[in-house]
């Protein structure tokens, strides 16, 4: 037995290491093991999510869970767009204002910035470069006090403004990482015919390069997207009107303020999952594409 | 009737390596013909037609086009059209919506106008039926005759090509030879034309220019370059097989007239063949690299007695039309070109015989040309004149 696991894990390395499959059926069962352990450990929380959105108060509070639901009802989320006590539709509005905006400044800052990386030649192109990357690596806690102070120097606390700056700012990083490598996937050759057709490089980048670079550029909209959607430290920190809140303050205040309102509040988390999964399954065939630049016919 | 005059052109490029010279200093004027940048890779060709598109900043020296200096204009300030090897197609536009972009910013005609030149320049690239595809459904071919309409469409001065045809394969690539050469004819336009493949050169080019290290070397015509090499670099770049260069002495021989070339093989000191000795501008002792083109190499095997050398036949390749003998002369390997009829055996003992008017003979320091096989014609023509 141990004989057999010893020459699947060194078989397991060698395919790591060649590429090279030729699986036995115990090297099969395993990747169908550790495949259903990870689909289990990622969709258990959604799945619990979505029967508590869906269940009645007593089945929720009952002493004795179950996983199934034995009744359905959609009072949670009847609540959440009817009564007046949680301003749900405000939020998701304030969310898909930040997360839209947000994700299309990255863009097109990201667009003439990745250009300018990958065709331009200036000083300090490297160390810039480099720098991007670094400022990624940063965790958003370490700089949320300076950010914070910047902020109120500005007169930008509890403004949409303060929102789309930090976001822009945070998501631009990847935006540009990811635009980067597909530009530089792209034939230059292109561009060049494009200005000796006599077009400015302004036109060029616009006319030339964002068509050819669709696929990356959903990608990256909907990574940034996905990131000012889902954010919470700078908004919890940004803001403080009730009008103002995005989804997941807005979520965590109506935890903190009632009493037992679980389903409401799996209601409304699932209903902040739905638009990036939608977005997600809608846009995939781009974001493939995108993800694996590199490989563009000439 | 234009001319384009490159005036002492520079580019050097900075970097945290130091500096590099990729072009130095070349001049050369082109009117109305098809000049060639011909050269190894990395000598500074394709930068020198990118600095004359514009695409490239030139460090010193001017770029004028009909007398004007378009040195620092930009790309569609020059009227200049250019033809790239990865055809440079906007991927993402139909194939006339392609011909027709540089028309629509450049020119104030109409749709309608612009549709018309646009079928026009079609139909003489025979893509007419394509118009309305997408570049990506097309062949290397068909893409290239695309990428060359619209280059053409929009009637520039000068035409600049960069290695328009090492995307396509062998067949393809000797039929767009021949349409090139016939529309650049028939359209007498200023044409410059990168590549690194000697035949394409010396078949298309009214005009070669070989470049080496960013250097021109020499300009001329296709004859005029492969008779008259300028130096041992140009002579071994022209022609397939390269000539073949050996270093030798020049010696008196019994003929107080004439001077025998010898070379040293396994100690021994062996006479490749005599010259006059006012023919050629030597004197006993000098050092010198003797050039023969493998097509002057006859080879006779077995050996006779006669003039010339004897060498070992290392191989022989079969070419169709004619066969490459790889001779050894004891170190020394060199080529001859002979009759497929002619077929010595690996091995075998040969005698190499050279006719002295058909040898090239270069400064073995410089490499500079002292005496060539052109140069050598001329004379005999002279000499035949005046003796008539």
């Amino acid at each position: 037995m141990i004989g057999t696991i010893v020459a699947q894990a060194s078989a397991s390395l060698r395919v790591l290491k060649t590429g090279y499959r030729n699986d036995s059926w115990l090297g099969r069962l395993g990747f169908y093991a550790a495949l259903v352990l990870t689909m289990v450990v990622a969709l258990f929380p959604f799945y619990v999510m979505l029967v508590t959105s869906l269940s009645p108060d007593d089945a929720i509070y009952s002493s004795d869970p179950s996983l199934l639901p034995e009744a359905v009802t959609l009072s949670h989320y009847t609540v959440l767009f009817g009564s007046e006590t949680f301003a749900f539709t405000s939020y998701f509005l304030n969310s898909a204002i930040v997360a839209s905006v947000t994700a299309s400044f990255s863009l097109v800052v990201g667009v003439i910035g990745a250009y300018s990386f990958t065709r331009l030649t200036f000083p300090g192109n490297g160390f810039v470069r480099r720098g991007v990357v670094v400022v990624y690596m940063l965790s958003s806690i370490t700089v949320i006090v300076p950010l914070f102070q910047v902020i109120a120097t500005l007169g930008l606390v509890d403004t949409r403004l303060s929102l789309f700056i930090t976001y822009t700012v945070s998501t631009l990083p990847l935006t540009l990482y990811m635009l980067w490598n597909y530009f530089e996937s792209l034939p230059v050759e292109i561009e060049e015919a494009a200005m000796l057709d006599g077009y400015s490089r302004l036109e060029t980048i616009f006319q030339i390069v964002v068509p050819l670079s669709l696929p990356v550029l959903v990608a990256a909209f909907l990574f940034a997207f996905k990131i000012a959607w889902n954010e919470y430290i700078f908004a919890s920190v940004f803001l403080k009107s009730q009008a103002k809140l995005t989804l997941p303050i807005g979520i965590e205040q109506m935890n903190a303020n009632f009493q037992n309102v679980w389903g409401q509040v799996m209601a409304a988390s699932f209903l902040t999952t739905l638009p990036i999964i939608i977005m997600f399954l809608y846009l995939e065939q781009y974001m493939v594409e995108g993800l694996t630049a590199g490989g563009v016919e000439g | 009737m234009v001319e384009l005059k490159l005036e002492d052109v520079t580019k050097r490029y900075d970097d945290a390596q130091g500096t590099e010279t990729a072009v130095d200093g070349v001049s050369l004027v082109a009117e109305d013909e098809l000049v060639v940048l011909l050269g190894p890779s990395g000598c500074g060709k394709t930068t020198t037609l990118r600095m004359i598109a514009g695409l490239e900043s030139v460090t010193s020296g001017r770029i004028r086009i009909e007398g004007e200096d378009v040195t620092d204009r930009h790309p569609s300030d020059r009227s200049i059209a250019m033809v790239f090897q990865d055809y440079g197609l906007y991927r993402t536009m139909s194939v006339g919506e392609n011909i027709g972009y540089g028309l629509k910013h450049s020119t104030d005609l109409s749709a309608r106008e612009r549709r018309n030149k646009v079928d026009a320049m079609a139909a003489k690239f025979g893509i007419e039926d394509l118009l309305d595809r997408d570049v990506a459904e097309l062949s290397g071919g068909q893409k290239q005759r695309v990428a060359l309409g619209r280059a053409m469409v929009r009637e520039p001065d000068v035409f600049l090509l960069d290695e328009p045809l090492a995307s396509l394969d062998a067949k393809l690539r000797s039929e767009m030879r021949t349409e090139l050469q016939q529309l650049q004819a028939e359209m007498d336009i200023t044409t410059v034309y990168v590549t690194h493949d000697q035949k394409e050169a010396m078949t298309m080019a009214d005009r070669i220019a070989i470049l080496d290290d960013g250097v021109l070397q020499q300009s001329g015509s296709p004859e005029a370059v492969y008779r008259n090499p300028a130096s041992r670099f140009v002579a071994d770049f022209l022609g397939n097989p390269p000539m073949n260069q050996i270093e030798v002495v020049a010696a008196p021989c019994g003929d107080p007239d004439r001077l025998a070339l010898r070379c040293v093989v396994n100690g021994e000191s062996v006479t490749l063949l005599t010259v006059a000795r006012d023919d050629q501008s030597l004197s006993p002792g000098d050092e010198v690299v003797l050039g023969m083109r493998p097509e002057t190499l006859s080879v006779t095997s077995p050996p006779a007695e006669g003039p010339g050398f004897e060498a070992i036949v290392a191989m022989t390749e079969y070419q169709g039309n004619d066969n490459f003998v790889h001779l050894r002369l004891g170190e020394m390997e060199f080529t001859a070109v002979v009759p497929p009829s002619s077929q010595p055996a690996s091995g075998e003992p040969c005698r190499v015989t050279v006719d002295p008017q058909e040898i090239y003979l270069f400064d073995s320091e410089s490499g500079d040309a002292i005496r060539t096989a052109g140069e050598s014609m001329i004379d005999r023509t002279l000499a035949s004149e005046s003796s008539s």
